[in-house]
């Protein structure tokens, strides 16, 4: 018989335990901290600047993730979603297509992209990470070449800025806001109940065991990627409207920003681990970060030293707390 | 015929070396300059430094691992060696800072990784941030550059019987690498600790210790690598080493090196970095748009690893082939 306080604490633990947990304290430290360095921190106004921001990198995290629990990795997301801006860009300003179908045929690159990496790594047998990492050379490239280096302009609109979210809806929030929550809802209803999940998680968990009881773990890997890329052109096509004008270079970078919010957020290279709600504070993190640096004055050039240093205290320290609890959960059994 | 291509298929690097003579007979023939030993000898100099921090990923990969650091540790050490120049520190003390700081790193890298069990990309993605993040500053405290003693600029210009000293001192590596991850104890263990930790570990080897060696030689090559780089352009900017860790990657997989751990090879390493530094060169001359060059290298490592797949498979098919022919052919007759 348990004594009820033995239960409480074995509950906190379970908490506390959960992937992006500690993240999350790490969050609420460094919010207590900044009210005091910057008055301006704990306004309403910085943190819908902070959530206007951090939609498309939250995203991002959140497909990374669905790959990473596939056990995949998807370092083109970045180049596709600049892909997928640039389809945008181009369809309006040079053949004067209406916005929603430029922006289907956006999105709509983005996921070709994703089911083309699927496509390699599952028929072709190659290594995720190298097909990844060299589609998304081979993505950059052709934007490159495409553009000539010259960015894409004259494709923005009222209604393309308010959906970029560079103009703000009556009372301060933004389209893009309101779309990732969305999408971020549907994803943990589906990685919570639907079967296809349990069936990712079983892939990256163990490819052989889950293909010997019945999951065509081909196909399954081939839908992750799609969705990634789906999801990358979302992002794109919202950066687009965001910036007003498609840099070649675009979103370059993302995709490890993006990696780090899932790791951070409690997911594992080695597959079968992640959670959603652990990538989008992952990614809301990163953003704080960088607003923090931002606010507290510290020069630019310090910005890479801090935020690589920030990453690896919170790995560290979130290793630690688990180690202890470890410990802890020995010790009471 | 057959056996002729499975000897080819099995010896290390043999692939990509054809690769690279396709790739250097097809440049000649599109411009016979190509050829000229004063650019061959640009393309060797130029390939010297990928190669090395390559080498160094071989040894990661190998072992199970993976290094994201190396490329902005290339760019801190040489930063730091020249920052000591800068002070007008000796040319050797300035060299034995940036080594010493570029090996920390790697110790950094594999002690946050063995011993406190963090993932080996996150950590090496942090640090690849630290790193970067203080080259920056040094830059940001004065420039880096216009200090370089005569020695020092030997390092990239000087000549040892007529071959530049960067050339000797790759082929001195390559050598010296290929021997220590194939002919020696420590090499088998990192092959081991690749192929199956688990393993490994019941055969009585010590992993983490194995992998923390294995990253402080990938942060010790990349100082190398930095150091020489510094010397060769005079200078250090704050964003040198940025992206160098893709190249490091893509050198070491085309070569032939696994991501999955286990499987490496140093001469298919260095051999995939010349074909790199070819590529970048020989498309110039050709008169390519360089705007084309990320998507020839992104095809042509797909392209390799595609390769690699179809020759293994080969291999594996011809030998157990060749294994039933001998069953067969030692079997008494009566019992067939």
């Amino acid at each position: 018989m348990k004594s009820p306080s033995a239960h409480l604490t074995n509950r906190l633990g379970a908490i506390l335990s959960r992937p992006g947990f500690g993240i999350l304290i790490f969050l609420v430290v460094v919010s207590f901290v900044m009210s005091f360095v910057s008055p301006f921190f704990l306004t309403w106004l910085n943190w819908a600047n902070i959530f206007n921001q951090s939609v498309f990198l939250m995203l991002l995290a959140v497909g990374m993730t669905v790959v990473l629990i596939g056990g995949g990795i998807d370092l083109s997301v970045g180049a596709v979603a600049a892909l997928a801006g640039g389809v945008v860009g181009i369809l309006i300003s040079k053949l004067g297509v209406p916005l929603p179908i430029a922006l289907l045929c956006g999105v709509l690159a983005g996921t070709a992209m994703g089911f083309l990496n699927g496509l390699i790594i599952t028929r072709l047998g190659i290594p995720d990470f190298v097909t990844t990492l060299a589609t998304l050379a081979l993505i950059r490239g052709i934007l490159l070449v495409w553009t000539q280096g010259v960015p894409i302009i004259g494709f923005s609109s009222n209604s393309y800025m308010m959906l970029g979210g560079l103009r703000r809806l009556p009372g301060g929030l933004t389209v893009p806001e309101f779309i990732v929550t969305f999408l971020i809802i549907v994803g943990l209803l589906l990685m919570r109940y639907s079967r296809v999940a349990s069936h990712l998680r079983a892939t990256g968990e163990n490819p052989e065991i889950a293909r010997l009881s019945g999951v065509n773990i081909k196909r399954i890997k081939l839908a992750s990627y799609t969705l990634s890329g789906l999801l990358a052109g979302v992002v794109g096509v919202l950066l687009a409207g965001r910036f007003g004008t498609v840099m070649p270079n675009m979103a370059s970078g993302m995709e490890i920003q993006a990696l780090a919010a899932a790791i951070i957020g409690g997911a594992a290279l080695s597959g079968g681990r992640g959670s959603l709600i652990g990538a989008t504070i992952g990614a809301l993190t990163l953003v704080v970060i960088q607003n923090v640096i931002n606010l507290s004055g510290i020069p630019p050039v310090f910005e890479t030293l801090v935020v690589g240093t920030v990453i690896l205290i919170v790995i560290t320290f979130t290793r630690l707390s688990e180690m202890a609890s470890k410990r802890r959960k020995r010790a009471v059994s | 015929m057959q056996f002729a291509l499975v000897r080819l298929l099995r010896t290390e690097g043999a692939p990509i070396s054809l690769a690279l003579i396709l790739a250097v007979i097809a440049f000649t023939a599109l411009n016979p300059a190509f050829l000229s030993p004063d650019n061959l000898a640009i393309i060797a100099v130029q390939s010297i430094f990928v190669m090395i921090i390559a080498i160094g990923m071989s040894f990661v990969l190998t072992s199970g691992a993976i290094d994201l650091s190396v490329g902005a540790v290339l760019g801190l050490s040489g930063g730091v060696t020249m920052f000591l120049l800068t002070m007008s520190f000796p040319t050797a003390l300035a060299i034995i800072g940036g080594l010493g700081v570029g090996t920390a790193f790697g110790l950094l890298n594999g002690f946050l990784v063995t011993r406190l069990g963090l993932s080996d990309f996150i950590v090496t993605l942090a640090t690849m941030g630290v790193a970067g993040g203080l080259l920056k500053t040094l830059a940001y405290i004065r420039p880096l550059r216009g200090a370089e003693t005569d020695s020092f600029t030997w390092l990239s210009y000087g000549e040892i019987a007529g071959i530049p000293f960067p050339i000797v001192f790759g082929f001195l590596l390559v050598v010296t690498c290929t021997l220590i991850l194939n002919k020696t104890v420590f090499g088998r263990r990192v092959q081991a600790s690749g192929m199956s930790p688990a393993g490994a570990i019941f055969a009585g080897i010590d992993v983490p210790n194995v992998r923390l060696m294995v990253f402080a030689l990938s942060g010790f090559l990349a100082a190398v690598s930095g150091i020489l780089l510094a010397a060769r352009l005079a200078s250090v900017q704050p964003a040198l080493g940025m992206g160098y860790e893709l190249q490091a990657i893509a050198a070491a997989v085309l070569g032939g090196t696994s991501l999955a751990g286990g499987r490496g090879t140093v001469m298919g390493t260095a051999m995939a970095a010349l074909l790199l530094a070819t590529l970048n060169t020989g498309l110039q001359i050709a008169g390519v748009d360089p705007t084309w060059y990320p998507v020839f290298v992104g095809s042509s490592i797909i392209g390799a690893v595609a390769f690699h797949q179809w020759a293994e498979r080969y291999v594996e098919a011809y030998e157990s082939n060749a294994l039933d022919a001998a069953d067969l052919a030692t079997l008494p007759s009566s019992s067939v």
